[in-house]
């Protein structure tokens, strides 16, 4: 899962690693509000952990075994802030020391794994609360965000892959992804006999439909469009069978028509930055709007 | 101690191991930038192959080491070789193997003459957030004893058997979570160490080096190396 220097395309690599900058930045400086900053060796140590845990293979059947990637175990025990800075600290010192992963990959990889993969485990646990099902889940979508973003990452690069291939990758990941689970189901079990405040419950549950629904979201929007079709809709199919279609023009152009960024030109790359982006601005419109009506409830005296 | 190898080996007394880390780092992106302009252009990706290969022999290196651990990324970039050659792009497949062993050949020479405290110091001095570097610099330090430990842990493991049967799975588990519990009392007990010697939340460097003009014309030398490669693919 770590992308080496090399298989991104500029414009990949460039826009991950503008995204990834700003974003480590803003959950450094909450990680360290948030976390007392004399805890630095906790984050330390358990990152060395981490490393060290990748050691311990699991026996998976077959006469394979598997080993703990570790993402989601982390959110399980620090929280989102906090795991998302050892993760990254982890990926630094993996493409600078280890040579796993590449430097100007590293947006990526850090996009990839400490980002989407802990705050996708971060959703599971505000969805379904502190239960055994969480510690599966969590761990299996954690690893399977992060593998189908760096796949998504090294087609949309142009690096060739058959058809064929490409599914098998996809079915070794969702295994992948079910080891990863069971690990970090078995190794959360353990800890909460050890110890159980080793475990964070992920705060005050509001309510899990939200969380679902982001999480949903997200999975969708970052990875749909790999099996996403490419026919018309239902109402676009009548349209050119009648002759209508040939008619339709748009009253205003914007950057995103047709669900896709304009001033992209690589396919795949123009569909996920307009569902994200689209992602993004529903998301802006909607809190807007709730932050507005709050304000105007707020402001109207009840009557008794 | 397995931590003081990688250290060890980055030599003290050649002209790329005294410059600025904040120079090396520069020239290191520039040219793996260059590097990723030119992905499909055979004479600049082989150019900036042989590019670390010289400075490591005028600098002493070992060669055969670097290239050893350059060679790290060839299994990853073995398989995607094979599938462009297997779908004719015979031309694809060796492109991408070139470029991804330039790209570890240059990062390999910039670990070996660069120690890690220096690079965070370099990437402090970039405005990079503390926090995260004083986690990594953590982090590196105690990742050796906890290997040890790991190690341990599968060595006893090993001598009852290891982790067979229907048991295997869980004593995996458990030895993990026995690891992370170590791993906590360890933590904490470094935090009481390091408050009781004067930790503020920012580990110090004993011996800085200063930005000098041989850094200035590295950074130059290396822009416009790159910055030529750049132009003369494109135009």
């Amino acid at each position: 899962m770590h992308i080496p220097d090399g298989f991104l395309s500029t414009p990949v690599w460039g826009t991950l690693d503008a995204v990834a900058i700003p974003t480590v930045a803003w959950i450094s400086r909450s990680a360290q509000n948030s976390f007392d900053q004399h805890r630095a060796p906790l984050l330390g140590v358990l990152g060395a952990f981490v490393f060290a845990a990748q050691m311990i293979n699991f026996p998976v059947g077959i006469g394979t075994s598997g080993h703990l990637v570790g993402g989601a175990l982390l959110m399980f025990t620090l929280g989102p802030g906090a795991a998302s800075i050892v993760m990254t600290a982890i990926l630094i010192l993996q493409s600078l020391v280890f040579q796993d992963g590449g430097v100007l990959a590293l947006g990526a990889n850090v996009c990839n794994m400490a980002i989407a993969g802990v705050f996708a485990a971060y959703l599971v646990q505000r969805t379904f609360g502190p239960r055994r099902l969480t510690y599966f889940v969590g761990g299996a979508v954690s690893l399977l965000v992060s593998a189908m973003l760096a796949l998504s990452e090294l087609l949309l690069s142009g690096v060739r892959m058959p058809r064929s291939v490409l599914w098998a990758s996809v079915a070794l990941f969702v295994v992948s992804a079910l080891v990863e689970g069971a690990i970090t189901l078995v190794v959360m079990e353990s800890l909460e006999k050890i110890n159980p405040g080793f475990v964070r419950d992920g705060g005050r549950r509001s309510s899990s439909l939200i969380p679902a629904v982001a999480l949903t979201s997200f999975v969708l929007v970052t990875v749909g469009f790999l099996i996403a079709s490419s026919q018309p809709d239902g109402i676009w199919s009548l349209a050119a069978r009648v002759g209508l279609a040939t008619h339709a023009q748009a009253t205003l152009s914007t950057p995103l028509a047709d669900y896709k960024a304009g001033f992209i030109n690589q396919p795949w790359l123009s569909r996920a930055f307009a569902g994200i982006g689209g992602l993004c601005l529903v998301y802006i419109v909607c809190w807007a709007i709730s932050r507005f009506a709050l304000r105007r409830n707020a402001g109207t005296p009840r009557s008794a | 101690m397995a931590g003081a190898f990688l250290d060890a080996s980055v030599p003290t007394d050649n002209f790329l191991r005294r410059r600025d880390a904040r120079a090396k780092l520069i020239a290191l992106l520039a040219v793996l930038i260059a590097l990723s302009l030119s992905r499909a252009h055979l004479g600049a990706l082989l150019l900036l192959l042989v590019l670390p290969l010289v400075c490591a022999l005028a600098a002493r290196l070992p060669v055969l080491n670097l290239l050893r651990r350059a060679a790290l990324v060839l299994p990853f970039c073995a398989i995607f070789a094979i599938f462009a050659w297997l779908d004719h792009d015979r031309n694809g497949a060796a492109l991408l193997v070139i470029r991804a062993c330039a790209a570890g050949c240059n990062a390999v020479l910039f670990v070996a003459v660069t120690p890690i405290s220096e690079l965070l110091r370099a990437l402090e001095q970039f405005h990079a957030p503390r926090f995260l570097l004083t986690v990594t610099q953590l982090l590196y330090r105690y990742l050796f004893v906890l290997m040890e430990d790991a190690q341990q842990a599968r060595t006893a493991a090993r001598s009852r058997g290891g982790f067979k049967g229907s048991f295997g799975f869980r004593g995996a588990a458990g030895a993990l979570a026995v690891l992370f519990a170590r791993s906590h009392m360890r933590a904490d007990q470094i935090n009481q160490a390091m408050i009781s010697r004067g930790y503020n939340g920012g580990l110090p460097v004993l011996h800085p080096h200063s930005f000098r003009i041989a850094d200035a014309i590295l950074i130059a030398i290396s822009l416009t190396l790159s910055g030529g490669i750049a132009f003369a693919v494109r135009y």
